[in-house]
């Protein structure tokens, strides 16, 4: 299967394109949007590309095209009502769920398009929640990144929030965080304070869902409205990225020491996986690097659902495997820090 | 009414695929609304949620006389004159 895995990083996206012979040579081409930090990307129903930029000085951007040498920013990309009082800094996520795409966003809040990225709405159910004035930042800001859509129900990962449900597309939304420990108690709200660092859901048992917090790795069997600890054989409870290959039914995540240095445990790099759906987790490190201290960032590790997972950390580095971690390669190149990695069949999701 | 030039930054180029705007204007003020018009985009990337230049947007009109930054400006209802140009430039602080 043709692959490309689209690489962001803080100054700009770069592409590999997996060699089809064996043993051949990885190819990178970029940056696009050089100078620009590239959050997001995905392609919509029909296969075109969609990317987020952000520019500390310029802020969000959403760029939409046919091919990746055709790619222009749209007309009105998310943005708040000036009468909230928010700050639209950059687009976390975009999760694509039929015809319509959601963008994720910093600060936290949802906004929909309905004609595949070229105008968005803001989904007001979300920011207009009586929690949300007690909502606070993280370390990596006040953002919305992770997104799981089935019919009308939306889960919405918030960082440092947690997760938020909506049962009626948006309208009305409550926190699933039973069970998850929580860092800084709300005094009234006692559904919010947790921080959820990535979210994934099982396509075959939608209710059956994975998330790495930033104290533990969780699971919950009801859709979110109970969760349990599964962390036996993690060397941490902390970590950014959760990934699953769902034909393989296996998760990744790639753990670091603690909040306090965030580097991988000892210096030595290491994606732990679990084929057992979470109740067990063994380190995959044959081909990284010892003496590595740089984090993988929360959105910056992709599947391709055939055996391929791929990485990139705060180093520059881009790890792949192409048998689900038991070997991994490092990509050419020595890039800024990774902020997203993506994998995509060459090619349309629809063709 | 005036012809007169935007110039963006390279960083901007790189978002819009365009290296300057031209528009028509009698006004500051006018030459940047034209531009907002006659380029999707600009405008979210200059301008906050408020409508005012971004914290790190530098618009900078130069004149006969120097170069007259915006923020020096009570109003951007300022004349334009035959032969001034815009340039938006981005006020990074630090090293």
């Amino acid at each position: 299967m043709p692959i490309q895995i689209v690489v962001g990083t803080v100054k700009g996206a770069f592409v590999f394109t997996k060699p089809e012979a064996a043993g051949g040579e990885w190819a990178i081409k970029g940056p696009l949007f050089p100078g620009w930090k590239v959050s997001a990307v995905a392609r919509d129903q029909a296969g075109e590309w969609v990317f987020a930029t952000s520019s500390y000085v310029y802020g969000a951007m959403i760029h939409r095209g046919a091919s990746l040498e055709d790619l222009s920013n749209v007309e009105a990309p998310p943005r708040y009502d000036e009468s909230q009082g928010f700050k639209l800094n950059e687009v976390w996520t975009l999760h694509r769920d039929g015809e319509r795409m959601f963008a994720g966003v910093d600060e936290a809040g949802l906004f929909v398009s309905e004609d595949r990225g070229a105008s968005w709405q803001e989904v007001r159910g979300l920011t207009d929640h009586e929690t949300r004035p007690k909502w606070f930042p993280g370390f990596g800001g006040l953002c919305a990144h992770h997104l799981l859509t089935r019919g009308d129900e939306i889960w919405c990962a918030i960082s440092a929030v947690g997760v938020m449900h909506s049962g009626d597309g948006g309208k009305t939304w409550t926190g699933r965080n039973a069970g998850v420990k929580v860092l800084i108690e709300d005094e009234k709200h006692k559904d919010i304070g947790t921080c959820v660092h990535a979210l994934v859901a099982d396509p075959d048992d939608p209710e059956r869902i994975w998330r790495q917090d930033h104290a533990g790795m969780y699971r919950t069997h009801d859709g979110g409205r109970q969760w349990d600890l599964i962390q036996d054989g993690l060397p941490s409870t902390f970590g950014f990225p959760l990934v699953r290959d769902h034909g393989a039914k296996a998760l990744f995540s790639a753990p670091l020491d603690s909040d306090q240095f965030r580097y991988p445990t000892n210096g030595e790099l290491a994606i732990f996986r679990s084929t057992d759906d979470g109740d067990s987790w063994q380190a995959c490190t044959n081909g990284l690097p010892m003496d590595s201290y740089h984090a993988v960032l929360r959105q910056a590790m992709a599947v391709d659902g055939a055996g391929g997972v791929y990485f990139g950390n705060a180093g520059g580095e881009v790890f792949a495997s192409g048998d689900l971690g038991d070997t991994w390669q490092r990509l050419p190149g020595s890039l800024p820090r990774v902020l997203c990695v993506e994998a995509f069949e060459t090619t349309a999701p629809g063709a | 009414m005036v012809a007169i030039r935007i110039e963006l930054p390279a960083v901007l180029t790189v978002a819009l695929r365009r290296e300057h705007v031209d528009v028509q204007a009698e006004t500051l003020a006018g030459a940047l609304s034209a531009a907002y018009d006659a380029c999707p985009g600009l405008a979210p990337a200059l301008l906050d949620e408020s409508g005012a230049f971004r914290e790190h947007v530098l618009c900078l009109l130069e004149t006969a006389d120097g170069t007259l930054n915006s923020r020096w400006l009570d109003s951007l209802e300022r004349p334009l004159v035959a032969g001034e140009r815009i340039v938006i430039m981005q006020a990074v602080s630090g090293g």
